[in-house]
């Protein structure tokens, strides 16, 4: 069990983070975010056979900020928010083999300010999307791995959610796509030779989106294809005697658009370059609380879209069995 | 691996806790789902309730002043007395419904993008007057306003309420003329424009839709029936004489200004219109006494006045006399506006087509 001490700093931080998710300095609004699978996969250590890895994380996906191509246009009248729980883990079955899943529940929120002083506000949660990926990694000698994953997305998540008119919310608002997509990751990873706490890594995800093909009631909807590459280094440092992991990432993520009955929708879609500084506090040699948050560079929106203006993600990791062997 | 395992769940408990907020809501939004549409054909366009932020009494500027806007851009007229204004599409793209008061007339101009559709509301509902918005919702890819008064869903289209406590109620319309931002103002020359500055922040010059204008087999949202009679998004002026609906093409009415007569539905119609000056609009033939007219071309080039008769009255292009034996008299309105032709064939599959060519 934790100590007293240590129960407390993680309930600091959680409140901390709780605040961080209801603190209207962070607006709200919605669109091409979308639930955060992808952003999310692959992040857990390399490990060796028989270790079993979870890590529990909250990610909130804010989007306030109207672009018009890379055009910051003044209106903050709506918001979109993307809160998920994530259940992430992994085993692996041999020191080269492992699965992963990614399972989720997410909460949609989308408001937009009214004449009146009063706010539209609209609200779905639910189970969302899960996935799981079989991965192949590859050790070298002189300190390189690499990992090759791939595996469905499947539709566990309602995506037929009706508003209290009953009429279905629009996709971007379900917790869940209704289509089965095709997921694909490449992680490449070395650890430095001459400190071995640092490592350095890139990640590059694929996202080929199938189509929802009942959505409201016959129609087809498509989110656009995806791809991300992440790229950074991590470090580890003592800090009076607390073990800490920190590391500085930087996310390129290309979106294509979503088609709704075979057509291009307008203003989806966009390419998007994000820093993100990671931070995480070695609590246990297997228990890491871990946080994270992206900011964006560089945005180009298609047309004219709520763009992310926000994202925090604060998590619990775990593992049992073997240790792993990087951090990244 | 027991005491871990006995970890995790305060932790869940206390991510899961993170999740409980709430926000303030539209205390107007108690909902209905009875509709007089089918509710399984509307959609939720996407942007949400407002998320189109409709304008409230814009900025007005004077023509000289709009360099914003280009000759071929298209507008919506309105006039009342001397009070002349024009509601530029390239404004009406980004938000859809204009609240405004003409001549001491509230009125709602309301134009949906994916339906090329501009109609001209009374904003004064059952003698209370109040404001539109844009529902987020759309049927048959039109725009569903929404009243501020009670909430109620309308039916651009059909002019008609379509969901909510106004359900049944008919909107009351006005005259408006649609053309070009060159012939208008060659009209009107003394005719005001909205200006850019809203209060919003919107490039006002891109068009966001893509080709969607031109693409004929290009839609965002569907709709049915289709009929293929005329080009998807050709313009034509639909006129609905109880209900009943004509279609008349803009390409009918070629050779600089013509005059068209016919009767319809019972009604005596006169249409004028210029496929070179892009305008196209009907009225009835019987004055106010009840005398039925005969009319021809006023003159061969653009001006407000575009019929005379057979009094040797003048009369304007919102079916005004503005010289003649009738001067000050009005011409009856009929229901008509202009729009992509897929849409008119949608909300009323009946329609006629004056002249197939």
């Amino acid at each position: 069990m934790f100590k007293r001490s240590e129960v407390k700093r993680i309930i600091f931080l959680f409140f901390i983070a709780g605040e961080l998710f209801t603190n209207d300095t962070f607006a709200q609004t919605c669109c091409s975010g979308g639930v955060p699978l992808a952003n999310n996969i692959g992040g857990l250590p390399v490990s060796l056979k028989g270790t079993w890895q979870v890590s529990v994380s909250t990610d909130l996906n804010v989007l306030r900020t109207l672009k018009d191509g890379s055009t910051k246009l003044e209106d903050n009248s709506r918001e979109r928010k993307t809160l998920s729980l994530l259940v992430k883990t992994s085993y692996s079955f041999t020191d080269k083999i492992f699965l992963e899943g990614l399972f989720s529940w997410v909460q949609q929120d989308r408001t937009i300010e009214q004449i009146g002083g009063f706010n539209d506000f609209e609200r779905t949660q639910g189970l969302g999307d899960w996935v799981v990926l079989l991965n192949y990694k590859y050790f070298s000698d002189d300190g390189w791995t690499l990992i090759a994953g791939a595996g469905p997305k499947f539709p566990t998540g309602q995506s037929d959610i009706e508003d209290e008119n009953g009429l279905t919310l629009n996709a971007d608002l379900q917790p869940g796509s209704g289509a089965w997509d095709g997921i694909f990751i490449h992680r490449l990873i070395k650890v430095d030779a001459n400190k071995k706490s640092r490592s350095y890594f890139s990640n590059f995800t694929y996202r080929a989106t199938g189509k929802n093909r009942n959505y409201l009631g016959g129609q087809t909807y498509q989110f656009g294809t995806e791809w991300q590459l992440l790229t950074g280094v991590s470090d580890q440092a003592v800090v009076g005697r607390a073990l800490l992991s920190y590391g500085f990432n930087l996310r390129f993520r290309v979106a294509g658009k979503d088609q709704f009955n075979e057509q291009l929708l307008p203003n989806t879609g966009g390419k998007f370059l994000f820093i993100m500084p990671v931070v995480g506090w070695h609590i246990r040699p297997n228990v890491i609380l871990s946080m994270n948050s992206e900011l964006p560079i560089i945005t180009h929106a298609e047309g004219t879209q709520l763009v992310p203006s926000l994202r925090v993600n604060v998590g619990l990791y775990f593992s049992f069995g073997q240790k792993h062997q990087t951090f990244k | 691996m027991n005491n871990s395992v006995k970890q995790i769940g305060p932790m869940v408990l206390l991510i899961i806790s993170a999740f409980g907020c709430s926000e303030g809501s539209d205390p107007n939004n108690s909902g209905s789902s009875e509709w007089s549409i089918p509710s399984a054909e509307v959609f939720d366009g996407g942007p949400g309730k407002d998320g189109i932020p409709a304008l409230n009494n814009p900025t007005m500027i004077s023509a000289n002043e709009a360099s914003y806007l280009s000759d071929n851009d298209l507008v919506l007229g309105y006039k009342v007395g001397n009070d002349v204004r024009a509601y530029p599409h390239v404004i009406l793209d980004w938000h859809e419904i204009i609240n405004d008061e003409v001549g001491g007339k509230a009125i709602a101009m309301i134009y949906c993008p994916l339906t090329g559709t501009g109609t001209l509301w009374d904003r004064t509902i059952n003698g209370t007057v109040t404001t539109f918005g844009v529902s987020g919702l759309l049927y048959n890819s039109n725009i569903i306003p929404y009243d501020r008064l009670t909430n109620s869903n309308w039916s651009q289209i059909r002019l008609d309420c379509v969901n909510g406590s106004l359900r049944g109620t008919a909107a009351e319309t006005f005259h408006t003329v649609e053309t070009t931002w060159k012939t208008w103002r060659t009209m009107f020359p003394d005719t005001k424009v909205v200006s850019i500055n809203t209060g919003f922040s919107r490039n006002y010059g891109s068009y966001p839709y893509g080709d969607y204008r031109t693409n004929h087999s290009r839609f965002i949202f569907p709709y049915t029936p289709e009929d293929n009679r005329i080009p998807n998004k050709e313009r034509v002026l639909g006129v609905l004489i109880d209900g009943k609906p004509r279609v008349f093409r803009l390409g009918s009415f070629s050779d600089g200004i013509k005059v068209e007569e016919e009767t319809f539905n019972g009604t005596e119609l006169v249409i004028v219109g210029s496929e070179e000056h892009k305008f196209l609009t009907a009225f009835e033939r019987h004055a106010e006494d009840g005398t039925l007219l005969s009319f021809e071309v006023s003159a061969p080039t653009i001006s407000s006045v575009v019929l005379q008769d057979n009094e040797g009255n003048a009369w304007n292009v919102f079916g005004e006399a503005v010289s003649g034996p009738r001067t000050g008299q009005k011409l009856k309105t009929v229901v008509s506006f202009i729009g992509y032709w897929f849409s008119w064939g949608a909300f009323y599959p009946q329609a006629e087509i004056a002249d197939p060519m």
